[in-house]
Formats: structure tokens, C-alpha cells, sequence
């Protein structure tokens, strides 16, 4: 944890210089964190699928890659780096040769400033130096609310209530003994001895008990029964051994270059192959399971890892996935709503998922939990123009009134915002 | 206000007990599931079965719950395609052709399956409309009759086997070689054709259409030496007269006329100007509905009317010495006026089938110079070319044994054929019979030996030229679901071209003939972006230019003499057929979506029927089984005979008509549409006779005779009846328009009076102000003036929200699911008008108002039914519990219920008892064509027009992630995006700029039901007619409705005026009333009620007026 804090505070005395000597070459400085946004989310585009910063991916670790290429080589490099490895340009043939002929992607599209951005983001990743594995697990533990397990503390307890009761049958059976025995000094009439047996004879009692019996009966009923057909952390073998750890967590591929339907619609979008293939094209050997789990897509898209070409006339067979999160055919749920418009993070649902080797569900998905979001989540007000129509909201906070607005507030909890 | 009277159907014009008791009830009858239980449980179930259904249902429940929860699988694509991301919608540009309909379309595709269609507004045709049919057509895709493989002789066969057979019997094929086909509007299939004649010399093409505009052909070869049907221009048409025309229903090209006919219609404070329309009529079509005069004649005066105004407007021509009535004789002189005074602005119609008939209007266009103005010969319909003569023919060589080989596309004469009998005889005879339809049908049953299936439109490449240099394109929005083969693939590769792929012969098509030269590829890419592409003949894109005229060169006194022979001779009992807007002319037959729609005007669907006057069943005694004439149950079902054939129908009765006039829809009676629904009502095809030139579809001297009664019919007229007439219509005309732009909208007076607000704002509700006032609030507006009732909204309904169809059995029962429908009001003047012949009609489109003091969230006792901050009524489906209670509050009667388990969503009760028919929609592969989106209910839930909250929520999701403001139009409804004409609107009421709230704050704008105050989202703008007054309606000299509500304005001082105003008002309705005790009913339910909660709070005097208006009910 020291590690981490020191780590975080180098990092950022580190960012800070960065700023620092940035700004020294006549850029200024809020421009330039503009910049290095825009750079970040075109890296993760065009980028991240074969390069990090600090480590070999397909391509190479691109850390101070803006101080060993002049800018004007690395434009034509990155725009179409196989007409210079054709040109007969040393440098290009070099890397060319190094990365086994393989040929990076051309970008077109990009332009200078694109580029500049994106050389801006590396630049200060460079200067961040590399990450420490266990950066973001930081709530990992502590989000363990919703446990239902049976654990020692209960046991406890349990003990200590039995002990408790049985002390007070002891005590009111010698109470009783006490009682008479004083009573019989003094010749007064004895009183009926205190009895355990009679004691649970007492139809008052019974009735009691039996009425609470009943309540914690229906109460535990109901209380599952709304649980029924959930599975909260359901975790099932998959087809593919698949690591969210390796890729999300180490290798840091963005979730949205997989799941590229997450900011356009309902559904996240599983994968399909050819996805898999922009990388593993190269990456023909995992660190687990060396190639028997890469192998299983080459299968399915047919892919000759040898020759490194595709098979003609393959008849390719999909991936029979197993699906975890499964909501009910009466609910609609999209993901753009929750990530583009709400900004919602994939962790807040799926929980850490760049930690998870095999995936599992991590939230209930029940109604309960999505109207806990619901009331607790801030709309993303300010910076989304089509929240312009709520005037009173805007007055109201203008006025000091109101310091947020809450999804309930702009009928986050009626029914046909889910149900239609 | 007014003392006229609108109603449903005859039971409420009299409001008979019967009516009254069963309008106060939501539902009419017995819940089903006891009736079922009682007919089918034993009578002696004790002890022993309860406890077996105990031990039953527990074991059964312990075994459920104890199942794991199933392993669920999903696969994404291998490769994934570009476009398509599971879960976002892709729209393809297409074109819905079959036959003579045609309508450019957008498919909506999800996850690669069509599943809704859309109008295309680039098409310069039908101008992004659509149709019932068009709306329909996705399901007959997935319409499980299709053949799914080729067959020779009924037996399955492969395309190399059939192709060799075909091959060689072509080869040497003794006789001709007959290509029998519908109209063929696509380029490129005739391109294929010719190849295929290049190949076989001795190749003819015979069109044949059942319902075919031979007349029009055969007059305008003779009138201006072209064989076609020319185009019309409605949009310039100032004066409109149509004689038996369902120009806006089914003739030509309705969608088009529609969109072009309203436009004119359209009417503003701004422009207070619009075309006037006479319709003359045998039967009551949408068209006539529309109509600013509408009259009734009888189908043996269509000509003479026509030689009538020929004469009249100043042509030659004779007497047709028929006898109208004076009030039709007038109109006839008030058209010829309005059309001589516009000139080359004007535009006559007809749709007779009788050369002679389409003489005269032609005539009379010409006279009229319209020819170059509103009516084009450069741009004709491509899309109507069956011929009669060519048919009769054809059938008479074919019976010679002239016919060699006969291959059929898209027809059906075994059915159609008037003299099918005939055809069948000469189909025997035919050595080599080819059928490309989609299924086993008649013709194909009675020995057409190889079935070569086309594909469905949606899974084809083609093309479309429907008016000459419009063209549009098709292309596949789906894999061929079966194995099936384009008609035009499978002729080239029988003339020997080999395995050619349609796609490419049709860009061949259109490189060699259209858009060639070295942009190509561009134009042909934007040609299929946009579905369509307007040029002429390789020439590039063409200009709006000068329309051709034509000069007529017919002569018309033949024509004159045979017209006026046959409206004198006509008389005894005539019979009109014509096709209705859902069916067509049979080749829907199998389209539940088509066939559960009620027509417009009869209200009936699953079923065709003879449509005959009051007067006409007075006289004979014969009732239709509404509830006032109700001896029997049901309706009685006649004989009718004409040209030696007899069919059976069940009656309905409608005003509108002539006495002994008979009107029947052809398009039932099919013996094999493909589902055993399906096959419902009777063939009118054979009453049909040949005439020398055509097939007439008017049928002088028939008979008829009642032969059984109780037959039932699935008519919804009377289903869902708002309790109250007062203000649900509202009419003014032009004139009064233009003096005061709120004229006859009662209601709209009343909202727009401050006083009358203030009183009224007394709510139970609390105040919705706060969150409805910001953000969102929904709101749509229907401009009754643009409802042609063409009921293309109730279809894209149904598909759009997984509206289950019932089947004919539960329509009758009053369980359809409708969740729009088209209410359709008569209005007529007893007095001038004793046998309702000419009575005036109304549509009006209703669904749920999403009334913010909604009635039916407040009674439900779980709460499913609640209000939304953005003012949407919403509905729960799981949490409903099937009280019923809303739909017995609601005022407007839209709330649906599930009686059965009607989508088949629980297949544990397939086949049991509780297994009625709701098989029509249940197997797997109709169920592709659901709406992922939407949830599927299930049996015991209510449901009700959602606003289309899907579409709501998608539109709203874009706006947010483009993190702009939410566009108004961004989002429609799919009754607004299917409409023809524009006449529904839907935004924010927020909106300051919205349109809907432009058409709310148009002073012709009204809500209904008013008295009661549920504060409707829904308004109706008022229903504009151009002519001097209104039919039916009694003008109260002393009390005009204008100065009614001239009285509200010093309502401030008391209640007088308003006393004033009511008391005139009661007066009205105690005199439609005035049978029984309904009086007493309505007074006590209608106002004591629910104003009695406004006085509650301290309205004494309020109260008191009104209390006084149910006692003077009350003494009438």
C-alpha cells in the first residue's frame, strides 16, 4: 500500500514536470491536457490493440518512441508504414525485420494533430512510468456488502444467545428456589416452583412462537422467492479459458475495443473472432495455456498459425459462449444509456472485472439493485445538452436550491423507463 | 350547438335498452374461460378432482421450482459485418410491389430480420405513405403456407431436376408459350422475359388482373390512341368529381392520391382554401367519406351521372333518361358548375370496368382541358395492365389446346377467374404448366405440374418502374428463407443464359438502359441508398417539364346510347363488387394482420358479406343482428344469382346505399389461402359475366332471397362505443371557417374560455405541474380533416407493438387487441334524408389519450397502471393483475385485455382446452417477424397504446449520446410514420416550436370529452368540409352554435349564460334521447357524477346548472 502511495505521488510530481517542460515548448498548458485526453481515447482506439507503453504487445513498447523518431518520420510511418518499408528506409526495415515482417496497420485517416495527440498521451505515459499490478484494485475488499455467507460472527452469536438463554432459565429456576425458600422462612404459602417443562407447556408461548415461526417462514419465502432465477455470482466454465485478468487488467485492452456495442446500444456485444484476430494474429502463445486456448479460435474462424493466413473454403463455426448475465425478456436494458449518457463505469456493475480470470456475475440484476442506482446516481447535468429541457432543475440549481439532480428525478424509478 | 346526431351503428341511432345496457358495459358477456369451462369440465367435478388438480399443481410447482435455472448460450458472428450490431436497427431501402400496389418503403431489419416497413420519403410516388397492405407485407415472409422447396406434380424437387425437365419440355413445347402474369412493373423481369422470348419464338405475355382497369385501357386507345392508364396529378386537382371511385381506398395508386388528394385538404387559418370533392357512389367508400358531397346511386346510373355532367358542362351528348332523385340531381348541377369554373385545375374519375362509362370521362376531362394539367400521359401507371379481352382469349385457346406451355406468375384464375371452371378445363389441356406463386394455391391445385417458387419481395433483388420514369429499386433485406428462386432467374436460365445472377442482370439492366456512362457505380450505389431514382430512359435525371397532354379523338354517342339503354333498362336488383383495402382482390387471403383489420366503413374483418340499406332489409325483412332488430342472433344470410352462379353471404346493414343495391368485397371465399383461418367468407369472382369487352363489375338484374340466418359476424362497430356523441365530432364548413377559424369546434370554444377553465380546475389528482411542465410531455394530434380512414395506422400498430391477432371467433367475442382503432360516425338528417342513403361519415383514429387526471390509473389496486413524469399513461404488464378495472373506467374504451394466451407465449396451453384459435400467429416462424423491443403479453394483462414508448426511449438515447437537444419529428409514432396524408402528429408539448403543439394551438384544435377533465394528450383538429352545410345538421335559428358560446364571454357575472348555453345543449339531447329511461341514465351518469366531485368543492351553483340539465333530460 506504501508502495502505492509513493507510486501515486511520484507519478504525479512526474506529470506535473511533464507539464512543466511541455509548457517550456510554447504549449499551453490547458490546451495540452485537452490534448493528451483526445490523444488517450485515439490511442485506445487505434493503438492499444498492439502496443503498450512500457511493454511489447504485437508492436513495440512505444515509450519515448517521440524522442527516438523525428515527428515528420513518424507521420509517414504511422499513416503508411509499409510504402516506407518499400521506399528501402533504413529505420522501417529495421523494426520491419524485427517484428518478424509483420506489417503495421495503415492510418489513413489520421491527421498531424491526431497523431501529435496521441504522441502527447504516450509522452506523458512514458513520464508516468510503468504501472504497478495492483493500481486498481483499490475497492477490491471492500465491497463486500451484500454477503450472505454463514460466517464466524454468526456462529458466535449464536453461541453467545444460547448461552444468554440458558443463564436465564438457570437464574430463574434458582430465583424460584430463592423465592420460596424465604417465603417458607417467613410461612407464607409457597409459589409453583419455576419449571422448565412447564414453561414451554404455555400455550401463549406456543402460540408466540409458533406465529414467529410462521413470519420467518413467509418472511424467508419471500425474501427467496425474489431471488429465484438469479444468479448473482454465477461463474461458469467457458469454451474458451478466456482471461479478463490477462487482457483487461495486464495487458490493458480497453473493455470497449471488445464490447464495441456497449456505447452504441442495447447489447454490449460479445467478441466476434475476427476481433480476437486483430491481435492474435501475432499472439499465437498465451502465458497460461500456451497455444490450446488461441488455438480454439483459429478453429472457429479457420486460421493457419503456421503460415499465418486464413484457410480458403473454411467452414467457419461460431463460439458457443456461455451467458452469464441474462435479464428477463420483460426488461430492457441498454448499455449506451448507462455508458455513454450516464457515464457509468463497466466496474460499477460488473465489478472488477480486469481481476477476474474466470468472469462471473457480480451484481443481483435485480430490480432492487438497479432503483438503489437509480436513486443514488447524479445525472450527468451539466455537460449534456439534452438535459437542457429540464428548466426548473437548472433554475433551482442556479439558485442554490438544488445541488444535484438524480436519475429519480427525471423519472428514473417509473415503470416504463425498463418495462415497455 | 348543433342538434346533429352521430353514431356507430343503427342500434345507437335508435338506443335501444339492448344498446344502452350493453354501451354501459365494458364487457359485453360472459367471461370465455367460464363459458369454455362449462361446456368442456364435468358437471359432477367433487372432492376427488379437487384434490387431484392439488396434488397436481403442487408437484408440479415443486418440480419447477426446483429446476436450475437453464444454461443459456450466445453466439456472436464469426466474422462480424460492419453494419450490424446487435441490437440497433438497420433500414434498407425497398420497394413493395405485388401486382398493381406498389409502395416505396424503408425495411426495418434487426438482427438481420425484417421486421417492420416504413415509408420512403424520397419516393416521388408515394412520398413516404405507406398501406395496410405494405404495412402487412413483412408477415407474409414469414407466412408458413410458402412453398419451401420447388415441386413437380405436389412432390419436392431440386432446382438441377426441374431445370433439366423444364429445359427440355420447352424445347419442344407443341403450341404456344403463354407467360400469364399480373402486371410486371419491374425493368429488368421484362428484360428477363424478352430474353426468354429471344429464346422461345412462339412466347406470349398475357396480363390478367382480377380487379383490372380494361375499361380505362380500352376507352383511352380509343379516345387518344394509348393503351394505358395515365397519370393523375391530385395535388393540382381544385374540383374533384369521382363517380364510383375509390380513388383513396383502392383504385390505381391510393397511397399516392392520398398523400396528393390531402394536400389540398390541408387547411390553416393562413390559407383557407381547399379542393372540393363530389362523390357519387353505389357503395360507401373511404373515398366517399372524404367527400365534401357524397351521393348515393345505384351501380346502373355510374353512367349516366357521367353523361349527366358531360352535358352539363357543356359537351355533347344526350339524355341518359335516368331517374335521380331531386338532392342527387342538384349535386350533379352543383359539380358541373364547380367544374366549369376550373378549368384544366379539375379531375374526373371513375372506376367502372365499362369502356363506354371511361369514354365519357374522358369526355369530360377533355372538355374540361384537364389532359397535360391534371392528368399525364408521359408519367402512366406501368403497374395496371390486365387485360380482359386478352384473358378470354387466352382461356378460349387453352381450351382449343392452342396453349403449349403455361407459366404463372402471381395469378390465380382457378380462384379469380370468373369462369374458373373454364380455365381449369383448359389448364388440362396445357402440355407444360409452370406456376412461380409462393404456395399451393388454387391454380396450382387444380394441376399446374412444376412449382417454381419465387422469393417473398423482401428477400429478392429487383426493380420497379410504377409510373413510367419513376423507378425504384429492391433489394434483399433477409436470405431466401426457403428455397426459392427469383422468377426472373429462373427464365434466363431456361433460355439457356446459364446460372445468371439476378443481381447482376439488373444492373446490367440499368447500365445498357438507364443510368450508364462512367458514374455508374455512383449513381447505381445512390439509386439503391435511396430506393429510388427518377429519369428517363438513360437520358440522366429529368426536370418537372411540361405534363403531355392528349387530344381526345374518341367519339362518345355510342358510347351515350349504351350507357342510357343500360340505366333505363337497369332495376330489379343490382350488385356491386368491388376489392376492399385489407384482402384486395384474394391474394392477402392469407395475412392475418390484413385480415383482422375491420374494413373502414363496415367495421367487419375475417369475413365478406352483402352490404345492403335499411331499407332494403325493412322491406324484406332481414336483420344483420345488431341489437335493436334482434329476434334472432346473428345476421341472416342471402342467396344472391347472377349470370347463373349463386353465393351465399351473411347481410350487414349500412346507410349509405340505394335500395336493392347489394355491394360484395371479392377476395374471400379462397379454398386454399394457406392457413385454414384463412379461408373465410364466399367467392363473388363467379357473378361476373363477360361483356364483349370486359368484366363489368356493376351486375344489373340478379336475385336475391334470405335462405338462413344467425351467422355471426366479427364486426367491431359497436364494440368500443364512447358513451357520449356530444363532442367527439366536430365539424364545420368551409364557409364558416373562413368567418370564424373556431367554428363547430365546440369543444375548442369551451377550452379556449378563461371562465370555463377556472371552473373546471378542481382536481382529485393534485398537480402535475411541477415535473410535467419541464423535461418532456408527450403529446399527438390527429387532424380529422386528413383521415382518409385507410387504416394503415392500425396495421403498422399491430406489427410495431406485438399486438396479438385474435382470430375471427375472439373478434366477435369482442376480445381483439387492437390498440388503435377507426371509429367511423354517420351523420344524417332524418328529415331530409329518411332512408339514410346519403348520410355523411367520419373517421376518427382513437387510442389511449394518456389523459394526465387519467381515470383508469386511480382504480387499479396493484398499481401497474400509473403516470410518467413525461405525461405517458404507463402500463405494467407484470404487474397486472387482471382486474379489469381500468378498462371499465375508461371513457375512451382503448384499454385491451388478454383474454387467451394469444402469441402463444406459454405453450402449456397449446392444445388444450384453453387452445382456441389463437394458432394464427403462434408458430415460430410468424413469431420472427415480433418486434424485439416490445414485450410480449401474456394471457390475463391489459394492454393499451404505449405511445410508442420504445420509440421514445431509442429517440431520446440518440439525442442524449449526440449530447444535443432532442429534435421535434425525431421521433414518430408508427401509426404517424405509416400515414399516408400526415394526419397525425406526435412531440413534446414542452416544445414551444413542436408541431404538435402547433396543431394544438390551431383554433380548430379540441379535446374530447371535455365535461369530464381528464386532460387529455390527444386533441383532434376539426373536420373542415367544403360546402355550404353540413348533412344532418338542424340549425336552431333563434340559437345558432356560434352565439351559444357567444354566451360564455360574460360568463363572469353568473351562471345564466352558462345555464343558457347548457339548457340549449339539453334540450338537443333530451330530443335524441327520448326513449325509455335512458334519460334518466345518462343524466345521473353523464354529468350528476362526475361533476358532482367539481361542486364537492365548492361549486354549489356549478352543480345546481348541471343537476337542472340531468332533470330536464330526465323529463324528455
Amino acid at each position: 500500500m506504501l508502495r502505492y502511495i509513493n507510486n501515486a505521488i511520484q507519478n504525479k510530481i512526474l506529470i506535473y514536470f511533464a507539464f512543466v517542460i511541455t509548457g517550456l515548448f510554447g504549449f499551453n498548458s490547458s490546451v495540452l491536457a485537452q490534448d493528451v485526453a483526445a490523444g488517450e481515447s485515439a490511442y485506445k482506439i487505434n493503438c492499444a490493440s498492439c502496443h503498450k507503453v512500457h511493454t511489447k504487445l504485437v508492436g513495440p513498447a512505444l515509450a519515448g518512441v517521440y524522442d527516438k523518431y523525428e515527428r515528420e518520420w513518424l507521420y509517414k510511418w504511422i499513416k503508411n508504414s509499409s510504402a516506407m518499408i518499400k521506399s528501402g528506409d533504413e529505420r522501417a526495415n529495421a523494426i520491419y525485420n524485427e517484428y518478424n515482417q509483420s506489417v503495421m496497420t495503415a492510418f489513413p485517416t489520421l491527421s498531424e494533430g491526431d497523431m501529435d495527440n496521441i504522441l502527447a498521451y504516450v509522452q506523458q505515459e512514458t513520464l508516468a512510468g510503468p504501472p504497478v499490478a495492483a493500481v486498481t484494485g483499490g475497492t477490491g475488499e471492500g465491497g463486500a456488502a451484500v454477503s450472505n455467507s454463514f460466517g464466524p460472527t454468526q456462529i458466535y452469536i449464536l453461541i453467545i444467545t444460547l448461552a444468554l438463554i440458558l443463564i436465564t432459565f438457570v437464574l430463574a429456576k434458582v430465583l424460584s428456589t430463592l423465592g420460596n425458600l424465604v417465603r417458607v422462612r417467613e410461612g407464607l404459602p409457597e409459589y409453583e416452583p419455576f419449571s422448565m417443562g412447564k414453561f414451554f407447556r404455555n400455550r401463549g408461548l406456543k402460540l408466540g412462537l409458533g406465529l414467529a415461526a410462521f413470519g420467518l417462514l413467509a418472511y424467508t419465502t419471500y425474501d427467496n422467492a425474489g431471488s429465484l432465477g438469479r444468479q448473482e455470482g454465477y461463474a461458469p466454465a467457458q469454451p474458451i479459458k478466456f482471461s479478463h485478468k490477462l487482457h483487461a487488467g495486464i495487458n490493458g485492452v480497453d473493455c470497449q475495443y471488445c464490447h464495441s456495442g456497449a456505447a452504441k446500444g442495447k447489447s454490449a456485444v460479445i467478441p466476434s473472432p475476427n476481433v480476437c484476430m486483430n491481435c492474435h494474429k501475432q499472439i499465437q502463445e498465451g502465458p497460461e495455456y500456451g497455444t490450446k486456448e488461441i488455438q480454439k479460435i483459429y478453429d472457429a474462424i479457420g486460421f493457419d498459425p503456421k503460415t499465418k493466413k486464413y484457410i480458403e473454403g473454411y467452414e467457419q463455426k461460431p463460439i458457443d459462449w456461455v451467458r452469464i448475465h441474462n435479464l428477463p425478456d420483460h426488461v430492457y436494458f441498454n448499455h449506451a444509456q448507462h455508458v455513454v449518457a450516464g457515464g457509468v463505469e463497466c466496474q460499477t456493475c460488473h465489478g472488477e472485472i480486469q481481476e477476474m480470470e474466470v468472469v462471473g456475475q457480480h451484481s443481483s440484476l435485480g430490480m432492487g439493485w438497479c432503483i438503489d442506482c437509480h436513486r443514488e446516481t447524479d445525472v450527468k447535468f451539466a455537460s449534456n445538452e439534452y438535459y437542457s429541457i429540464y428548466e426548473k432543475y437548472h433554475e433551482e440549481m442556479k439558485a442554490g436550491e438544488r445541488s444535484n439532480v438524480k436519475v429519480e428525478d427525471i423519472g428514473g424509478l417509473e415503470c416504463q423507463k425498463c418495462h415497455y | 350547438m348543433s342538434n346533429k346526431k352521430y353514431w356507430k351503428g343503427f342500434d345507437e341511432l335508435e338506443n335501444s335498452p339492448e344498446f344502452v345496457k350493453n354501451s354501459r358495459n365494458e364487457f359485453s358477456e360472459t367471461p370465455p374461460v367460464l363459458e369454455e369451462l362449462k361446456s368442456t369440465a364435468s358437471t359432477h367435478s367433487g372432492r376427488r378432482d379437487f384434490l387431484k388438480i392439488l396434488g397436481y399443481s403442487v408437484t408440479a410447482a415443486t418440480v419447477a421450482a426446483s429446476c436450475e435455472i437453464p444454461v443459456r448460450r450466445v453466439m456472436p458472428y464469426v466474422v462480424k459485418p460492419e453494419e450490424i450490431t446487435p441490437g440497433l436497427a438497420n433500414y434498407y431501402a425497398s420497394t413493395f410491389v405485388n401486382g398493381s400496389d406498389y409502395c416505396s418503403v424503408l425495411v426495418k431489419t434487426r438482427e438481420g430480420r425484417p421486421i417492420k416497413i416504413e415509408g420512403n420519403e424520397l419516393s416521388t410516388i408515394t412520398k413516404g405513405g405507406t398501406s395496410a397492405r405494405a404495412q402487412a407485407s413483412v408477415i407474409s415472409l414469414y407466412d408458413n403456407a410458402r412453398l419451401k422447396k420447388p415441386a413437380i406434380n405436389g412432390a419436392d424437387s431440386d432446382w438441377p431436376t426441374i431445370d433439366k425437365e423444364i429445359k427440355s419440355k420447352l424445347a419442344s413445347v407443341n403450341g404456344d408459350i403463354v407467360i400469364l402474369s399480373n402486371s410486371i412493373v419491374s425493368p429488368s423481369t421484362k428484360a428477363a422475359i424478352n430474353k426468354f422470348k429471344n429464346r422461345f419464338g412462339k412466347t406470349k405475355v398475357v396480363f390478367y388482373e382480377p380487379v383490372s382497369k380494361s375499361g380505362m385501357l380500352y376507352a383511352n386507345e380509343a379516345s387518344f390512341g394509348k393503351k394505358v392508364v395515365p397519370g393523375y396529378n391530385f395535388e393540382k386537382a381544385e374540383v374533384i368529381v369521382s363517380v364510383d371511385c375509390d380513388f383513396l381506398g383502392t383504385w390505381v395508386s391510393p397511397t399516392e392520391f392520398s398523400a396528393d388528394y390531402i394536400k389540398n385538404r390541408k387547411i390553416s387559418p393562413d390559407n383557407p382554401t381547399m379542393s372540393q370533392h363530389f362523390q357519387f357512389e353505389s357503395r360507401v367508400t373511404t373515398t366517399g367519406a372524404s367527400a365534401d358531397y357524397r351521393r348515393s346511386i345505384k351501380p346502373s346510373q355510374v353512367g349516366a351521372v357521367l353523361v349527366e355532367l358531360l352535358r352539363e358542362v357543356g359537351g355533347s351528348a344526350g339524355s341518359s333518361g335516368a331517374q335521380f332523385s331531386e338532392i342527387v340531381t342538384n349535386t350533379i348541377k352543383k359539380a358541373a358548375l364547380a367544374l366549369k369554373g376550373a378549368r384544366g385545375k379539375s379531375l374526373i374519375v371513375s372506376g367502372s370496368n365499362d369502356p363506354d362509362v371511361q369514354m365519357i370521362v374522358n369526355a369530360i376531362n377533355s372538355q374540361l382541358n384537364n389532359y397535360g394539367t391534371t392528368i399525364d400521359f408521359d408519367s402512366a401507371y406501368t403497374a395496371h395492365q390486365g387485360d380482359d379481352k386478352a384473358m378470354v382469349q387466352l382461356v378460349a385457346d387453352m381450351k382449343a389446346g392452342r396453349v403449349g406451355a403455361l407459366l404463372l406468375n402471381n395469378v390465380n384464375p382457378s380462384y379469380s377467374y370468373p369462369d374458373a371452371a373454364a380455365f381449369n378445363d383448359g389448364l388440362a389441356k396445357v402440355g407444360l404448366s409452370i406456376s412461380f406463386n409462393d404456395r399451393v394455391d388454387e391454380t396450382a391445385a387444380a394441376g399446374v405440374k412444376y412449382l417454381t417458387p419465387d422469393h417473398h419481395y423482401l428477400e429478392s433483388w429487383s426493380d420497379a418502374e410504377f409510373r413510367t420514369g419513376h423507378y425504384s429499386l429492391i433489394q434483399p433485406t433477409i436470405s431466401p428463407l426457403f428455397d426459392t428462386r427469383s422468377m426472373g432467374e429462373s427464365l434466363l436460365s431456361w433460355s439457356g443464359a446459364g446460372d445468371v445472377d439476378f443481381y447482376d442482370f439488373i444492373r446490367k439492366t440499368w447500365k445498357s438502359n438507364l443510368i450508364g456512362g462512367a458514374s455508374f457505380n455512383d449513381a447505381w450505389n445512390k439509386a439503391l441508398h435511396d430506393g429510388v431514382y427518377v429519369g428517363r430512359g438513360g437520358s440522366g435525371e429529368i426536370e418537372e417539364s411540361g405534363m403531355a397532354g392528349a387530344t381526345f379523338t374518341g367519339s362518345t354517342s355510342s358510347a351515350v346510347s349504351k350507357i342510357a339503354s343500360k340505366a333505363q333498362g337497369g332495376g330489379g336488383i343490382e350488385v356491386t363488387l368491388y376489392e376492399n383495402i385489407t384482402i384486395g382482390d384474394g391474394r392477402y387471403a392469407n395475412n392475418p394482420f390484413l385480415q383482422e383489420t375491420p374494413d373502414p366503413i363496415a367495421k367487419v374483418c375475417w369475413d365478406n358479406y352483402a352490404i345492403v340499406s335499411p331499407k332494403t332489409a325493412d322491406k324484406n325483412g332481414w336483420t344483420d343482428g345488431s341489437l335493436m332488430r334482434t329476434p334472432t342472433k346473428g345476421s341472416d344470410i342471402i342467396s344472391v344469382t347472377s349470370n347463373g352462379k349463386t353465393i351465399e353471404l351473411p347481410i350487414t346493414i349500412q346507410p349509405g346505399m340505394q335500395e336493392d343495391v347489394i355491394a360484395i368485397a371479392v377476395g374471400y371465399g379462397r379454398k386454399k389461402p394457406g392457413s385454414e383461418h384463412c379461408t373465410v367468407g364466399a367467392n363473388a369472382y363467379p357473378l361476373l359475366a363477360y361483356n364483349g369487352n370486359s368484366f363489368d363489375f356493376d351486375i344489373s338484374n340478379a336475385s336475391m332471397s334470405k335462405t338462413s340466418n344467425g351467422y355471426e359476424l366479427a364486426q367491431t362497430q359497436t364494440h368500443h362505443t364512447i358513451d357520449d356523441k356530444r363532442e367527439i365530432i366536430n365539424e364545420t364548413t368551409l364557409a364558416e371557417y373562413k368567418v370564424k377559424n373556431d367554428s363547430g369546434n365546440y369543444s375548442g370554444q369551451r377550452m379556449a374560455d378563461p371562465v370555463w377553465k377556472d371552473h373546471h380546475h378542481f382536481t382529485l389528482y393534485g398537480n402535475h405541474d411541477y415535473k410535467l411542465k419541464q423535461g418532456h410531455h408527450w403529446g399527438l394530434a390527429v387532424d380529422l380533416n386528413s383521415c382518409t380512414g385507410c387504416s394503415a395506422c392500425v396495421v403498422a400498430c399491430n406489427i410495431e407493438n406485438n399486438v396479438p391477432i385474435v382470430g375471427k371467433e375472439n373478434v366477435h367475442r369482442a376480445h381483439e387487441m387492437h390498440w388503435m382503432r377507426i371509429d367511423r360516425y354517420y351523420s344524417a338528417n332524418p328529415e331530409k334524408d329518411p332512408d339514410f342513403e346519403h348520410p355523411e361519415i367520419a373517421f376518427q383514429p382513437m387510442m389511449c389519450q394518456h389523459c394526465d387526471n387519467a381515470p383508469c390509473e386511480n382504480v387499479c389496486p396493484v398499481n401497474a397502471s400509473n403516470h410518467s413524469s413525461e405525461g405517458l399513461n404507463q402500463m405494467a404488464y407484470n404487474r397486472c393483475i387482471g382486474t379489469r378495472y381500468c378498462a371499465n373506467n375508461c371513457p375512451f374504451k382503448v384499454r385491451r385485455f388478454n383474454w387467451f394466451d394469444f402469441t402463444g407465449t406459454d405453450s402449456f396451453y397449446a392444445k388444450t382446452m384453453l387452445d382456441n384459435d389463437q394458432t394464427v400467429m403462434v408458430d415460430n416462424l410468424s413469431r420472427m417477424v415480433l418486434n424485439p423491443d416490445v414485450t410480449i403479453r401474456s394471457r390475463g394483462v391489459m394492454e393499451k397504446c404505449s405511445f410508442c414508448v420504445q420509440k421514445i426511449q431509442d429517440g431520446k438515447l440518440e439525442a442524449k449520446k449526440g449530447k444535443r437537444k432532442l429534435r421535434d419529428g425525431e421521433i414518430k409514432t408508427a401509426c404517424q410514420s405509416s400515414c399516408p396524408t400526415h394526419a397525425i402528429t406526435f412531440g413534446d408539448m414542452n416544445d414551444k416550436d413542436s408541431e404538435v403543439n402547433e396543431w394544438r394551438e390551431n383554433r380548430r384544435n379540441y379535446e374530447l370529452l371535455l365535461d369530464i377533465h381528464v386532460l387529455s394528450s390527444v386533441s383532434y383538429l376539426t373536420k373542415v368540409r367544403n360546402k355550404e352545410e353540413i348533412e344532418g345538421k338542424v340549425y336552431n335559428l333563434e340559437h345558432t352554435p356560434m352565439e351559444d358560446h357567444g354566451g360564455h364571454g360574460d360568463h363572469g357575472d353568473g351562471h345564466g349564460g352558462d345555464h343558457g348555453g347548457h339548457g340549449a345543449h339539453g334540450d338537443g339531447h333530451g330530443g335524441d334521447h327520448g326513449k325509455g329511461g335512458h334519460g334518466k341514465d345518462h343524466g345521473a351518469k353523464g354529468h350528476g357524477k362526475d361533476h358532482g366531485k367539481d361542486h364537492g368543492k365548492g361549486h354549489g351553483d356549478h352543480g345546481h346548472d348541471h343537476g337542472d340539465h340531468g332533470h330536464d333530460d330526465h323529463k324528455h
